[in-house]
């Protein structure tokens, strides 16, 4: 079979739509009150050079997704169980965003479909997109980056247009509250969402021209660092810290209260789809970056095979895991705050330091 | 093998769908759409007394609307505890399950009010029917039920009749601004107090449900916007009225437009200038423990009539005018200070301006904000400009004729 | 012109070929068996010229209807006839100097060539050539006169427009070709020919631009051709089916039409194109999804016209397949996202009608559709008639019926008439039944459902190819050079670079750097 191949912009629309996905409708850095649109831009010089990290490793290993490189780096007996751990962070974080969509679906519109349908519905249409491959899923992200990108400013212009920003909810910003930014932006913010990059180590194998992954990766997460600060920024402005930190969904908040000439008024459709829109590529990626994983770690030769089975434990252990969405929402804190640092930031640079040791001391056959 | 096991998924996924339904659908036939919500206290028991405005499509369509015999508007009411018990409760009574999302209004009866709303507004945050941007009045000398039950002239429904009452007065006269849910919850989680406008019945009650009360050029019934009311602690203290509620809403740079009349040379008050612009800029510090309250207004207007001759062409003149622009603003936004002051009621927000610029400062007066604020001193600055004189100089009435 | 007769591949015509029986020396004998094999057909006319010395027989066979008769009386009855073999009787004394005579000097006609076998006989036969068939003589000289009654170059019916050319293509393979070779007068316009069908025998003649096209493609074009094994090709339909890659999808991955300027200006974009005698319809291969949308008159109409009507195509298309559904979602389960006074309206309009507003929908889509197709198979004026008591006496009756509401109608209308300006049919037939899909997906989901189908068409679009170009390009994979030609209609002079995806390279037109070097090619 054919390689499949992904060119610089799909993997910029790609990162994109996996850094907006569920970050820009949930709220984030919650401990920075209204400077957490700082945070987010603090947090940025981290995430790039996590992004670096991988960059680096894709570079010297352009073949081989994490796991691979893992056992070259570490040796077979170490670095194949410490890959294996990657399998259910990955269905774990990819199972949450999918339970936030179908949380906001149901507290928004659906009071009466169970969880289940939803979720299975989402993970039906996941399911097909990677049984059609990498190839068809980055084109079709190209396609969504877009939809995105016209949504985006729409809701922000008509936000603006009616009236309902405040700057006195942002400014001023006092030297404690800096501090306070900084320390919502490390770690919280740098892993989510900027660590969770890790997943692209899975498809970075893919892309075609391998001297653009730094630029293209770079372009991406400050792009998508300056949406969801400017989101965040404007969402702030609008609801006040108070409402801000009590929504669960501050962006479908926000847009309820727009009201221009009496006339445009409840978009709400917009942020749903755009919920939608990143959780499935959010989640696709997730979905993905444990497929292509497994097969690696089991030898399946036809990962595709892989995607039926992912996509189950997937939809299960979405409304499984937690009994209802604040419970949903504690377990996240414990798992952002002591797992995904570890799988996120501290293997890979881990690996990126072993390697480069092990590469000047001359300790690879 | 591979394409029948295929087709059996796609069989069993269909039947499953196709047999399990629809679970969030509604036809509109079975919706009651609920246009306002009154809420008003119970006399002898805990809870309230929740009155539905329901909508009734066929009498309220254009097409169809003036034919119906019926009113464009049904109203139900319902006790219970909470808001959502009240109004599944309801169901006992209707035909249609009550529909939520177009809900624009909300009134709450003055004795309610009295006792404290800042627990009222929780399903409005919580429901994903109902909007914050929902309309807060508050029903003057009334309970919220009878202000629902009232039909309105030009407009088919009165839930949008009153909004579009709230609209127009903000809009060109500033004696009342837009106040919706979320500012109301604003308010209560901000520092401070906050205010509601208030609709008071004009004329017969009884008259103003029947339809036939608008079959006359002048209907028997009727509503009208009067003044703030004041909250301090959820509570309803005491009622802005005329030029104190027009203060604060300068005060709150919510001023739109307004039209005032200033004093000319011999005759009081008998000049009037449309407003069309004014900005407020609000700073607030301590100076020895006492608050500062530094108020910047902008405003600019233009002569609209003249009662007494007046030269427009001249400089000085205008100057005059200016000044006393000015003067009758700044004697407005005393009044509604010192209105505040008295009420220890610190409605416009300069607790949270204190607590957003110095939030050191404002932990040293926190505690006893609202006795601090009644000793706050005005520095005010007014700067007016008259922009326009209409199509004019001179009025046609000669000076000779003014004696 | 190269044009290269190539026997069909299948297994069958193999093994016919093989067995195939060679010309007899004997004339009677050829005649019967040739009158055999064609089942003793009236229309076969046999025509026996007698020599001088009685020795040397000759006939011409043909097949009436197939032929031009002017042709066929002007050179063969004339060549052949004893007046003109008796002038030179003496030059002609043998069978085989007669042969090479009528061969190279009597007949004065375009194109002959010698047959040897009776198969290759009968299949000229039946292409309407004519055969001359010698006494004592194993080979027959096969004269082209074909030709017979066929339909006159008329306007385009199904692909119309206001300006530009106004000829369209005919049943006749020789026509279409002709029609196009008169719009590109190229060296390079090569077509070859070969005939598909084992029963029907189709010429089909794949033509592109040497130079231009990516041999690759062709190569593969070719290959899918040769693959095919059917009976019969009534029509180019027969073959786009046959050779699509993705045979289950609802969307077309081959574009046809019946405009030769539309064949020209595709194949100077570097795409081949396939002419199947018999029909007016000709294939283009690539196709993308938004060559679907762009007419050719978009290239002759001024850019920003253009451009503002391509753009209100894709509006089309977007209310064609998402209008119901939408319609459906919004009062079904976000009655919060239509504005008080509407809903109002709709409320009002839907007191009294008996059914959901899906079995509504439904029913008045399927009420349209019966009068399209009604409207489609009937004689034209009748056609009016239809769809006038169809839509207005229908609709207004189902109105005030109570039946269903006004809205609706209005609803399905604007689909239905959006669904038309969707230029390529066979598009717009795509996009009506997955419109049916979609409204049901609604019916159980509402937007949510819309959303995810959604996802699910767009990345089945972009999953899809043709001839190995994807079939969203340039949008997905992105090219930004491309989009100048895509949702736009940029001014002419903007458009210096070739199309990438289609020829795979990027090229500046008027240049001849791309062609091959033993073609000069001018522009």
């Amino acid at each position: 079979m054919r390689k499949e191949v992904i060119g610089p912009f799909q993997l910029f629309a790609m990162i994109v739509l996996f850094e907006l996905g569920t970050a820009v409708v949930v709220p984030i850095g919650l401990e920075s009150g209204h400077a957490v649109w700082i945070s987010i831009l603090l947090a940025l010089p981290g995430g790039i050079l996590l992004y670096l990290v991988f960059a680096d490793l894709y570079r010297q290993f352009p073949d081989l997704v994490i796991s691979g490189y893992t056992r070259k780096i570490l040796g077979r007996w170490i670095g194949w169980p410490l890959s294996l751990l990657y399998l259910p962070v990955l269905m774990y974080n990819g199972s949450r965003n999918l339970r936030e969509a179908g949380d906001l679906l149901i507290s928004s519109t659906y009071d009466r479909t169970p969880i289940f349908i939803i979720n299975s519905i989402m993970v039906i249409a996941v399911m097909y997109i990677l049984y059609k491959g990498i190839e068809v899923f980055s084109r079709t992200a190209e396609i969504y980056f877009w939809l995105i990108v016209i949504m985006g400013l729409v809701s922000n212009f008509v936000v603006i247009i009616s009236g309902l920003v405040h700057l006195k909810n942002l400014f001023p910003i006092h030297p404690g509250e800096w501090l306070e930014a900084l320390g919502s932006a490390y770690p919280s913010i740098w892993i989510f969402p900027y660590g969770e990059l890790v997943c692209f180590t899975a498809i970075l194998p893919h892309f075609s021209t391998r001297n653009k992954v730094k630029k293209t990766g770079i372009g991406a997460i400050a792009l998508s660092a300056f949406l969801l600060s400017f989101t965040h920024a404007v969402e702030m402005s609008v609801l006040g810290t108070d409402i801000y930190s009590r929504t669960t969904f501050p962006m479908f908040t926000t847009i309820t209260l727009v009201n221009v000439a009496n006339f445009i008024q409840r978009l709400d459709a917009i942020v749903i789809l755009t919920l939608i829109i990143g959780v499935f590529f959010k989640m696709s990626i997730y979905c993905y970056a444990a497929v292509s994983i497994a097969a690696d770690l089991f030898n399946v030769k036809e990962p595709r095979r892989l995607v039926i089975p992912v996509g189950v434990v997937v939809l299960f252990s979405s409304f499984v895991s937690a009994e209802n969405y604040p419970m949903h929402l504690k377990d996240g804190i414990a798992f952002l705050k002591y797992i995904l640092p570890f799988m996120c930031a501290v293997i890979p640079i881990l690996l990126f330091l072993v390697h480069r040791f092990r590469r000047r001391f001359g300790l690879y056959k | 093998m591979r394409t029948k096991l295929i087709g059996l998924l796609t069989l069993y996924l269909g039947v499953s769908v196709l047999l399990t339904g629809c679970w969030n659908s509604r036809e509109l036939n079975d919706l009651a759409i609920v246009s306002g919500i009154g809420m008003d206290k119970l006399d002898d028991e805990d809870g309230y007394r929740v009155t539905f405005q329901i909508i009734n499509p066929t009498s309220s369509a254009p097409s169809t609307g003036a034919s119906s015999s019926q009113p464009p508007v049904m109203v139900i009411s319902s006790t219970d505890r909470t808001i959502f018990g009240a109004l599944r409760k309801a169901s006992r009574r209707m035909t249609r399950q009550l529909f939520f999302a177009h809900t624009q209004l909300m009134i709450v009866g003055e004795p309610l009010a009295r006792s404290g709303i800042n627990n009222l507004f929780d399903i409005f945050e919580r429901s994903h029917e109902l909007r914050l941007n929902t309309t807060v009045l508050i029903a003057k000398n009334s309970d919220a039920a009878s202000v629902l039950k009232l039909l309105t002239a030009l407009e088919t429904q009165p839930s949008t009749g009153l909004v579009k009452k709230t609209q127009n007065t903000s809009r060109v006269w500033g004696e009342n601004r837009r106040i919706g849910v979320f500012e109301v919850i604003n308010g209560i989680t901000g520092e401070g107090d906050f205010t509601i406008n208030g609709i008071q019945i004009i004329g017969s009650a009884e008259e103003g449900k029947k339809k036939s009360s608008l079959e006359q050029t002048e209907a028997p019934a009727g509503s009208i916007m009067s003044g703030l009311g004041v909250f301090k602690n959820g509570k309803l203290i005491s009622w802005l009225n005329g030029p104190e509620s027009r203060g604060t809403q300068w005060l709150l740079d919510k001023l739109e437009e307004t039209s005032v009349n200033i004093d000319s040379l011999d005759r009081n008050k008998d000049i009037s200038v449309n407003v069309f612009y004014s900005k407020t800029s609000v700073k607030v510090d301590l100076q020895e423990g006492k608050p500062v309250f530094h108020i910047h207004i902008r405003e600019e207007g233009s002569i609209n009539e003249a009662g007494s001759f007046v030269d427009l062409s001249k400089e000085e003149e205008l100057e005059k005018l200016k000044k006393e622009l000015a003067e009758q603003t700044a004697s407005e936004v005393k009044m509604a200070l010192k209105a505040a002051q008295e009420k220890r009621s610190d409605i416009f927000n300069f607790g949270n301006e204190l607590k957003r610029t110095h939030p050191e400062l404002w932990k040293t007066v926190k505690k006893d904000w609202n006795s601090v604020f009644a000793e706050g001193e005005l520095d005010l600055q007014v700067d007016a400009y008259i922009r326009g004189t209409g199509m004019r100089l001179k009025p046609y009435f000669p000076v000779e004729k003014r004696e | 012109m190269p044009k290269q007769t190539k026997e069909s591949k299948t297994a069958e015509m193999a093994s016919d070929k093989e067995q195939s029986p060679p010309i007899l020396e004997n004339l009677e004998e050829n005649l019967k068996q040739i009158q055999s094999k064609l089942g003793n057909s009236p229309d076969l006319i046999i025509r026996n010229y007698e020599s001088l010395d009685h020795v040397n027989h000759a006939a011409a066979v043909y097949i009436n209807g197939l032929i031009d008769m002017e042709r066929v009386e002007d050179y063969i009855t004339h060549a052949l006839s004893l007046d003109s073999l008796q002038e030179k009787a003496e030059s002609v004394a043998t069978v085989l100097e007669r042969f090479s005579f009528a061969k190279g000097k009597a007949l004065s006609i375009g194109k002959e060539k010698i047959v040897e076998d009776q198969n290759s006989l009968l299949e000229g036969l039946l292409s309407g050539d004519t055969m001359i068939l010698f006494q004592g003589l194993t080979k027959a000289i096969s004269v082209s006169t074909s030709g017979g009654e066929g339909r006159a170059v008329t306007e385009a019916t199904t692909q119309v427009n206001i300006r530009g050319p106004k000829d369209s293509f005919t049943e006749s393979l020789g026509t279409n070709l002709s029609l196009v070779r008169k719009r590109i007068k190229n060296p390079n316009l090569w077509i070859e020919t070969l005939t598909i069908g084992a029963v029907t025998k189709t010429d089909v003649s794949i033509v592109h631009i040497h130079g231009l096209a990516n041999e690759a493609m062709l190569q593969e074009f070719r290959k899918k051709l040769s693959e095919i094994h059917v009976d019969s090709i009534l029509e180019s339909g027969y073959i786009e089916q046959l050779i699509e890659e993705n045979k289950y999808s609802p969307f077309p991955t081959i574009f046809n039409t019946e405009r030769p300027d539309s064949v020209a200006g595709n194949l100077l974009e570097g795409r081949i194109a396939l002419f199947v005698d018999g029909t007016p319809f000709v294939l283009i291969a690539p196709a993308t999804f938004f060559m679907f949308f762009h007419t050719v008159e978009d290239y002759y109409q001024r850019y920003d016209v253009s451009s503002l009507i391509r753009i209100l195509r894709f509006m089309c298309l977007l209310i064609s397949l998402f209008g119901p559904a939408i319609f459906v979602a919004a009062l079904n389960f976000h009655q919060e996202m239509i504005p008080t006074p509407l809903l109002i309206n709709l409320a009002s309009q839907r007191e009294g009608v008996p059914f959901p507003v899906v079995i509504e929908v439904l029913l008045l889509e399927v009420t349209f559709e019966i009068i399209r197709e009604a409207g489609i198979r009937m004689p034209s004026p009748i056609g009016q008639t239809v769809s006038i008591i169809g839509g207005l006496v229908l609709g207004q009756a189902a109105v005030q019926a109570g039946i269903v509401s006004p809205a609706m109608v209005i609803v399905v209308s604007l689909t239905g008439i959006s669904s038309f300006a969707t230029p390529a049919f066979n598009m717009a037939l795509s996009v009506r039944l997955l419109r049916f899909v979609i409204t049901f997906v609604s019916a159980y989901m509402g937007l949510y459902g819309i959303a995810i189908t959604g996802l699910i068409l767009i990345a089945h679009l972009c999953s899809l190819r043709s001839l190995g170009v994807p079939y969203m390009s340039p949008v997905a994979p992105f090219a930004a050079g491309d989009q100048k030609d895509i949702f736009l209609r940029t001014p002419l002079h903007f458009m210096k670079i070739r199309r990438r995806l289609v020829n795979l390279k990027s090229s500046v037109p008027g240049t001849s750097a791309q062609l091959r070097k033993d073609n000069p090619h001018e522009n």
